[in-house]
């Protein structure tokens, strides 16, 4: 069975991409959030296996949002989006349950490679 | 879109901050190519400049320091030599770089082609890189000889409680853009299946990325060898990993000269230290400093400063009625109001203080730029770097101080050859010197280059149709000044466009001071400005013109003497007075303001602009007094005669003359 993802991200851009590259390599998108808040419903809602979550959005950022998820279920399998310069954010969600992070702009492999070791 | 709008004031405060740091640091790391701590210093300063540009989205920016960033790398891993090419190369970069921070201020986002910059970058990481892989075989675990006592106990002590200790080397992949996170994450990762006991580089190295791709762990943990090495392999991005178990009996005592390089480490420690003291007390390295501040807009310091001048005239005003009603009871708080007041002021001026290093500190970037475009050898001397003067005028001073600059370097320092022929040193020498008379302010820049010859500006300024006669040779000097004229029979591309002294010169004036050039042949020119401490508040000196009275500054004024109508003579159709066997112009200040004398016009007033002595003639003295310059807008502020206003004590709003402008239609 195909894993199931949550992809959050502010920019539509970005999440088209992730979907993109997701779906192309057997993963199914099961929602999407644009937002920190949204992130924690849509997780709750569709329990998926794996969340990339983007750091820098409204209303509540990407770290919020994963401390927020993790309170909830510590089994959580979360990947950080950042961008170059964010080393201390990444960090903070790591230290906070981050099982790993992605850096944009997105390259296919180190995508698949990441969310693949994250999935053993 | 990220909402980063309104963080962009501090993100260009900031960039300014970084890329002047970068200028500095770079430069000195040019002369001083061994010392660590500037590399630190420039490696830093690239990597946040290069966090901040992502994070506003510029992307050209990020690439271009990006590119910056792993050259500074090469520099501080030693593969690649610091040469002056690779320096000048940094220098273009930083250029770009502050031209498309310009036009992002300016909103303009454009196209930039820095694919050539990028190129020349990419070719330094490059060539290095045939060396760096020979090297390269450099990746390897710690040497068990070289661990302290503290770890060979820590590791004895996990033996005993079934803790194997393994010695780790991690190298990351290449393409590995945030390597602290990296690393940070296998190292978290491990810290959940043990204990990591020591880090080579250190823990703070590694968050901040500050490596070569290569980190050394020592771990303790239950797992098996092949256990630990699945997990790190658990990571991505890793290129390679080394993962040995530790066996202590066959490491070698821990022997003294190991403790060599510990305290090599250490030293490395305490220098930074040191320097991180250095940085605090703000003597010599003042340059980095970064003293407990906080920023403040301008415009509210602008207010600031406005009121405190409105609260300088009201007390002043208060002084007057309590003398006028003799309210003696009033006296001492009054007296009080005063000092309290002078003491805000004198606060408020000293906020508004900013010590000129801030325009000098561009000059020796400068400079070198200069040398290499003239093919000269020049020396910057700057001195009094931290002279402070209000920060409207500091910010007006480099327009002037770049024009003077670099007239020293083009026309001033001559050819390599002809300074050997007059047996001067090769190097050309400029000094800069800046410091505090009185509440002036004096700057001078000086060049032993071949100095004005008067007989060059007297055919020149007669071919230009300006009148030369009777004047002394420091006259003709000066003529410089002179809208329109420049002695440069050749244009280059450094100076020499015919606009130049008398741009300074008026920019000089309008901030209140004067410029003034001696020069001797093959001796050098020295340019002398004179600057007043601060445009806002100044003491003058109250004068009756007919029925008005105006305020002069009296910053200028030399002397005040009383005349008979005798003393002041006819020459040439102008009216003079013989002042310290000078002839000095006499003004009427009434004629030129249109204004009916009433009274004998009997003070003159003696002032000096530059060199030169003017008389002006005024009905009757007031008194001295301090007042705040209100500038005129509008109409009024088109007036020449005039430098603002200010309110007096009585209420009464006054003029304050622009002696400068008065005097200068006079003069010429």
């Amino acid at each position: 069975m195909s894993k199931r993802v949550l992809i959050v991200d502010d920019a539509v851009f970005m999440r088209m991409k992730l979907r993109d590259i997701l779906e192309k390599n057997g993963y199914q998108v099961v929602a999407e959030a644009q937002n920190g808040v949204e992130a924690v419903e849509k997780f709750k809602q569709e329990k998926p296996d794996l969340v990339t979550m983007d750091i820098t959005m409204p209303e509540m950022d990407g770290v919020a949002a994963l401390k927020e998820i993790k309170s909830q279920d510590k089994d959580a399998k979360i990947i950080m989006c950042s961008a170059m310069g964010q080393q201390s954010m990444v960090m903070e969600a790591i230290q906070s349950g981050a099982l790993d992070f992605i850096v944009k702009p997105f390259d296919t492999d180190r995508v698949l490679q990441s969310l693949e070791r994250v999935m053993r | 879109m990220d909402d980063t709008t309104k963080y962009r004031d501090l993100f260009f405060e900031e960039t300014d901050e970084y890329l002047q740091t970068l200028n500095e640091c770079i430069l000195e790391l040019e002369e001083h190519p061994e010392e660590k701590g500037l590399l630190d210093e420039i490696f830093r300063s690239a990597h946040t400049l290069k966090g901040m540009a992502a994070t506003m989205g510029y992307k050209t920016m990020t690439e271009l320091t990006h590119s910056m960033e792993n050259v500074f790398e090469l520099f501080k891993n030693g593969t690649l030599k610091i040469t002056a090419e690779t320096i000048t190369l940094i220098f273009s970069c930083l250029d770009k770089l502050a031209e498309i921070v310009e036009d992002l201020r300016g909103d303009i986002e454009k196209e930039y082609d820095i694919s050539e910059i990028l190129k020349s970058l990419e070719a330094l990481s490059s060539g290095e890189k045939d060396v760096k892989n020979e090297t390269d075989d450099g990746f390897s675990i710690i040497s068990l000889n070289s661990l302290d006592n503290t770890l060979r106990m820590l590791i004895n002590n996990g033996k005993e409680r079934s803790y194997d200790a393994y010695n780790i080397a991690v190298k990351l992949d290449e393409k590995c853009t945030l390597k602290g996170a990296r690393s940070y994450l296998i190292i978290n990762r491990l810290e959940q299946i043990g204990d990591v006991i020591h880090l080579d580089p250190p823990a703070e190295k590694l968050e901040e990325g500050n490596f070569d791709r290569v980190f050394r762990i020592i771990f303790l943990s239950q797992l098996s060898l092949d256990e630990v090495k699945e997990n790190i392999n658990d990571n991505v991005e890793i290129e390679d990993i080394i993962v040995e178990e530790i066996d202590l009996s066959k490491a070698q005592e821990f022997t003294p000269k190991i403790e060599e390089i510990a305290e090599e480490v250490k030293d490395g420690e305490s220098v930074k230290e040191e320097s991180d003291t250095k940085e605090s007390s703000s003597s010599k390295s003042g340059n980095h400093a970064m003293n407990q501040s906080i920023r403040v807009d301008l415009s509210r310091l602008d207010r600031f400063m406005n009121l405190v001048s409105e609260l300088v005239i009201y007390r002043t005003r208060l002084e007057d009625l309590s003398t006028k009603y003799k309210a003696t009871e009033i006296y001492e708080p009054l007296e009080n109001v005063e000092r309290i007041t002078s003491e805000l002021q004198d606060l408020v001026l000293k906020i508004r203080m900013q010590p000129v290093k801030v325009v000098l500190n561009r000059f020796p970037r400068m400079i070198r730029d200069l040398s290499q475009e003239l093919d000269k050898d020049l020396e910057l001397l700057i001195e009094g770097e931290e002279t402070e003067l209000d920060r409207t005028v500091v910010s007006e001073l480099a327009e002037p101080l770049v024009h003077l600059i670099r007239n020293a370097a083009d026309h001033g320092i001559e050819s390599r050859e002809a300074r050997r022929e007059l047996g001067k040193a090769e190097k050309g020498l400029i000094n800069l010197t800046a410091y505090q008379e009185g509440n002036r302010v004096i700057l001078i820049v000086k060049d032993d280059g071949r100095g004005i010859n008067p007989e060059i500006i007297e055919k020149s300024a007669a071919r230009k149709g300006i009148e030369t006669k009777g004047l002394s040779e420091r006259d003709m000097i000066n003529l410089i000044f002179h809208p329109g004229f420049s002695t440069v029979e050749h244009v280059t591309n450094v100076s020499g466009r015919g606009v130049g002294m008398d741009v300074v010169k008026q920019k000089i004036t309008s901030l209140g001071g004067t410029i003034d050039v001696e020069s001797k042949i093959d001796e050098g020119s020295t340019f002398t400005i004179k600057l007043p401490l601060t445009l806002s508040i100044i003491q003058a000196l109250m004068v009756n013109i007919g029925e008005e009275t105006f305020a002069l500054p009296l910053g200028i004024i030399e002397k005040i003497v009383k005349v008979e109508k005798e003393e002041i003579v006819l020459s040439h159709d102008k009216e003079i007075y013989v002042y310290r066997e000078k002839m000095v112009p006499v003004i009427r200040i009434n004629e030129k303001l249109g204004i009916e004398s009433t009274r004998e016009n009997n003070h003159l007033i003696l002032i000096t602009l530059g060199h030169k002595y003017y008389a002006l003639l005024v009905d009757d003295l007031i008194g001295q007094q301090e007042i705040a310059i209100k500038k005129l807008s509008g109409t009024l502020g088109n007036m020449k005669e005039y430098l603002g206003a200010t309110i007096l004590g009585n209420g009464d709003i006054t003029l304050i003359l622009d002696v400068g402008n008065l005097c200068k239609e006079e003069g010429e």
